[in-house]
């Protein structure tokens, strides 16, 4: 329960965060791919 | 006059006029009417998806849970952001194969995949089986919230019966075009009233959700973790349920089909990226649940947990804002489920099954009809039997769960079989009604769904490992 972070529980705040950062890794993800892709087939978007 | 009253009715009326006005000057045929040609963006996709997802009935839900069982109504963040992820990887993929050979249901994959009409019919047959207890899930919520937001002025019934037979109209007229415009109405309002809500109602008791959060851990901390107010909902079952749910989620043959509505793969991956964001108000319908949890602990039904705490704390007017807001967001997803259903019938069914020579224009007349005939039965059903379905949910949901192995390994897996998918789909949905039926769910601590995966996966494989298929039918 403890620690209390931005006023939620930590169970709250430990899943909510993870919501918050597949977002970003997602993006991250993408733009990796969209690299690779480029120079495997030299194919621009 | 019922100002609440009021604004249900234009509420229903508007958007029903927008769904049918989506479809104006559209010459219907199929691809139009079951995927709108292929032609969403992104933010169209967004809330097309975000639609069908959040219904009437995961807001009462997900606040009832907070309410009455505490920590486990976290799984519906954890399972949500799991299938997000999950589609960034599958969906593109999917869709690239619904493109190349003009496929428009989740069954019209599998006859494409594994050159199988009788799997075709058999996974369309699935479908419908496990839609029709959703759909009605939906009818259920939006009489319950019309009746509560109306103060009783408006019936369940007569309002299952209006909100119902308008939605049929657009689908009919408009398709899936008609679903994802009035789902703009519908995100607008539930957005509003969400954010209105659970935001204002923790600050309005207690000053801001933290000191929310304050008095909810000195008055009973054990809420907060797992397993919450249950007895068996503990970390091994959020876990299981979370996968099953979240592996599951796009197996739905609503969700599938309106993956191939977009413009593009990459539009796909994009609203993967941003589903997750969608969670949030998740959050603040948790913290609905919490506050009710504090202020009316004598509640006895979780479900109303939402409405009661909005009537207690809200001028009329915004309680009929919040039953529109409830309507529109059941008839979104009534919609899409209906289309699906029906499509199912006419092309995986009656096509696929019994005339494969059918023109396309026959069956999307049929399609058409099946809407009436669906629509007809679901109403028949909400009306004289409301609560025999529900049960029937689980079943469902655990039904369709079982055609990821057959989707992704049919995507990256060159040698899995029609006789591997087959075999893994009939024994793990056998496995998954016996447990259930027989009332052994969860079974040694896990869900039903997931045991009936797990040896439906190992079966695609081992029996596509000692089957060949003719080279031929690879995508």
């Amino acid at each position: 329960l403890d620690p209390v972070i931005l006023g939620l529980p930590f169970l709250l705040f430990w899943i909510l965060l993870w919501v918050v950062l597949t977002p970003p890794i997602l993006f991250i993800a993408y733009l990796l791919e969209k690299k690779l892709n480029r120079s495997d087939e030299g194919e621009g978007e | 006059v019922n100002i609440a009253l009021v604004i249900i009715f234009a509420t229903i009326a508007i958007s029903a006029g927008v769904g049918i006005f989506a479809g104006r000057r559209i010459k219907m045929n199929l691809e139009n009417w079951t995927v709108a040609g292929r032609r969403f963006g992104l933010i169209l996709i967004w809330l097309l998806m975000a639609g069908e997802i959040y219904t009437t009935f995961t807001f009462l839900g997900a606040s009832g849970w907070a309410f009455s069982k505490g920590a486990p109504a976290f799984y519906i963040l954890i399972y949500g952001t799991l299938a997000y992820t999950l589609s960034f990887f599958i969906l593109p993929a999917l869709w690239r194969v619904g493109k190349k050979y003009g496929l428009h249901t989740q069954p019209d994959y599998f006859i494409k995949r594994y050159d199988s009409r009788s799997l075709g019919v058999f996974v369309a047959l699935i479908g419908v089986f496990s839609i029709i207890p959703y759909l009605q899930l939906q009818l259920a919520g939006l009489g319950f919230i019309v009746e509560v937001a109306s103060n009783g002025a408006v019936s369940s019934n007569a309002a299952i019966l209006l909100a119902f037979v308008l939605t049929c109209v657009f689908v009919y007229t408009s398709g899936l075009r008609g679903a994802a415009w009035v789902a703009i109405i519908k995100d607008v309002m539930m957005l509003a009233a969400v954010g209105v809500v659970g935001i204002g109602v923790p600050i309005i008791y207690f000053g801001s959700p933290g000191k929310m959060f304050d008095a909810l851990m000195a008055k009973m901390p054990e809420h907060l973790i797992f397993p919450g107010s249950t007895p068996n909902m503990d970390v091994g079952w959020v876990m299981s349920t979370a996968l099953l749910t979240g592996l599951g989620f796009y197996m739905w043959p609503h969700v599938f089909g309106s993956a191939f509505s977009a413009k593009s793969d990459k539009i796909i991956k994009r609203n993967a990226i941003i589903m997750p964001f969608y969670q949030i108000p998740i959050l603040l319908i948790f913290f609905v649940g919490f506050t009710a949890f504090l202020i009316i602990p004598e509640l006895k039904n979780g479900d109303m947990a939402f409405l009661e705490l909005v009537n207690r704390t809200y001028p009329p007017w915004f309680m009929g804002f919040v039953g529109a807001a409830g309507a529109v967001t059941a008839m979104v997803p009534s919609a899409i489920l209906v289309l699906f259903a029906s499509t199912l019938l006419a092309k995986n069914v009656y096509q696929a099954g019994f005339r494969p020579q059918a023109k396309e224009e026959t069956v999307l007349r049929l399609s058409r009809i099946m809407v009436l005939v669906i629509t007809t039965f679901a109403l028949f059903f909400a009306i004289l039997f409301p609560n025999e379905l529900v049960n029937l949910l689980i079943l469902g949901y655990d039904g369709v769960c079982q055609f990821f192995p057959g989707v992704v390994l049919g995507l990256f897996w060159k040698r899995v079989t029609k006789t591997g998918v087959f075999t893994g789909l009939v024994v793990g949905i056998a496995i998954v009604a016996v447990l259930i039926l027989t009332g052994r769910d969860p079974f040694l601590g896990m869900n039903a769904g997931f045991v009936g995966l797990i040896v439906n996966g190992f079966l695609t494989v081992a029996v596509s490992l000692s089957t060949r298929q003719k080279q031929s039918d690879t995508l």
